[in-house]
């Protein structure tokens, strides 16, 4: 038993070391999860507490199940050659693309509206606001789902499929968590409307600037994605 | 001083780490092209 | 050439330090890091830039030639954003006694790391076709300067911990840090330079293997 488990030990560490193909990523996605909640709870700024843990839990939560549901959209055009025939049909790569991302919005808005409760109620959490609310995560969903698109078109063929999809979009969406979660403290009471200072979310400002900022990201990368999907799908 | 050596040390490493590695792949290549251009006879 | 190019690099950044450390010293002694920091910061960005411009390039033209340029560019870059965050954090620890902090600036500084690492990490996981590969790779170098570097630039226009320039007092400490500038951007050109020829000869051998 020993000698078997040695040997496969050894075998596995050995193809890793060479490959070198997991591990990376593995680094890569921990560090970036990290920072990500660093970014989205700056307690310095906002005193800490369960607005802070909240926003972060929300987008986090959302930044997963989105690359979860991101994933699966091309995985079942691939099994049985339907990407092929998909691209045969007389669209455009545009209409493929924006066909997918809203039905990964859709899919995200519903996961949303079960889990927005949940978050407000386990962290007993006080909305200023359910119309500013449903705009910011709404474009924090547009974000989300426009980059996981088209990358997840992109990774389909990797080893590591999921977890380069997750580093991708990740490190994409990364600019765009400050404003995010500014806007979400914000609401949550846990920041001022406008903040002056030094720290990464006076930087942001204040709240309609929180939500020109996500605008901003979500037009540049939902028109981006939606120019360059040909260039990912086409053989 | 110590975090001035620090930094100093930092970036001539990183260079000339990455200096190292493009020589490695330069030598690897010129042997394989130098094994290459002796097979090729036996080959023909 | 390129030889010549890295040795009148290192003579460069050699003469920066030189002049640095002696006649251009800043007081305290640990600001000194902002020689090798700076340089090797606006270094980092231009990779981006240069990727970024093959990425394009490639996408238009289909060569080759451009995408191993791409690649070159991000392994360059990876190894200045890397020096980027290192010294930062460096100086950032002997001048306000904390490794780290999220500024907007060392916020944005480590994104830029993190993109770089991301890159290169999608390079060698990407398997079959090499040109699909490289088309994937250039979206995604578009994509992320679209992304990045637009707030990296706007970050330097908000208050912030960390100051956008120093105000020198002598010819000497702008002479070395000029010095080291035009160093660190020849070494640049260099590594990019070196290791595009390197991918493209290696390329150029495997597929002659093959056949």
């Amino acid at each position: 038993m020993w000698l078997g488990l040695r040997a496969i030990l050894i075998k596995d560490i050995v193809v890793e070391l060479r490959a070198r193909q997991a591990l990376p990523t593995m680094v890569v996605l921990g560090m970036l999860i990290v920072f990500i909640l660093r970014i989205a709870s700056e307690s310095a700024a906002a005193g800490g507490g369960a607005p802070v843990m909240g926003a972060a839990a929300l987008w986090i939560a959302f930044l997963f199940s989105g690359l979860l549901a991101q994933e699966r959209s091309f995985a079942a055009e691939q099994h049985n050659g339907c990407m092929d025939g998909l691209l045969l049909a007389p669209l455009d790569a545009g209409t493929i693309y924006l066909a997918k991302l809203l039905a990964n919005i859709i899919l995200l808005t519903i996961f949303e509206a079960v889990v927005v409760p949940l978050v407000l109620i386990a962290f007993h959490l006080h909305v200023a606001g359910w119309g500013r609310l449903v705009t910011v995560l709404l474009l924090g969903n547009l974000g989300i789902s426009s980059v996981g698109t088209l990358f997840s078109a992109a990774v389909q063929l990797t080893r590591t499929r999921g977890a380069l999809l997750s580093i991708v979009v990740l490190v994409l969406l990364m600019p765009m968590m400050i404003p995010a979660s500014f806007a979400l403290l914000v609401l949550f009471g846990a920041l001022p409307e406008r903040m002056v200072g030094s720290g990464s979310f006076a930087f942001v400002g204040s709240f309609p600037a929180a939500v020109a900022y996500m605008l901003a990201f979500d037009a540049v990368f939902t028109v981006a994605s939606w120019l360059l999907f040909g260039v990912v799908v086409e053989e | 001083m110590f975090y001035l050596v620090l930094g100093f040390c930092t970036v001539w490493v990183c260079h000339f780490a990455y200096l190292a590695v493009l020589d490695r792949q330069a030598t690897q290549l010129r042997r394989r092209l130098e094994a290459r251009a002796n097979a090729t006879p036996d080959r023909t | 050439m390129r030889r010549l190019l890295l040795a009148l690099a290192f003579l460069l950044l050699i003469a920066s330090t030189l002049i640095g450390l002696t006649r251009g010293q800043i007081d305290p002694l640990q600001r000194n890091i902002l020689y090798v920091h700076v340089p090797n910061s606006v270094c980092a960005l231009l990779c981006f830039v240069v990727v970024l411009v093959t990425s394009v390039g490639y996408l238009a033209t289909g060569k080759q030639t451009w995408d191993l340029a791409a690649t070159a560019a991000a392994e360059a870059g990876f190894v200045f954003a890397t020096i980027l965050n290192a010294t930062g954090m460096i100086f950032s620890r002997a001048e306000w006694n904390v490794w780290w902090t999220p500024s907007p600036r060392l916020v944005t500084s480590a994104i830029l790391w993190f993109l770089y690492a991301v890159y290169l990490i999608l390079r060698v996981s990407l398997p079959g076709a090499q040109r699909r590969a490289a088309r994937l790779c250039a979206v995604f170098g578009i994509v992320a300067f679209l992304d990045v570097p637009l707030v990296y630039i706007s970050a330097r226009f908000i208050p912030d911990i960390h100051r956008p320039n120093f105000s020198f007092d002598s010819t000497w400490q702008t002479a070395a840090l000029m010095l080291g500038m035009a160093g660190t951007i020849l070494l640049a050109a260099g590594l990019i330079w070196l290791r595009t020829s390197l991918l493209r000869d290696t390329l150029k051998l495997e597929q002659e293997l093959l056949r």
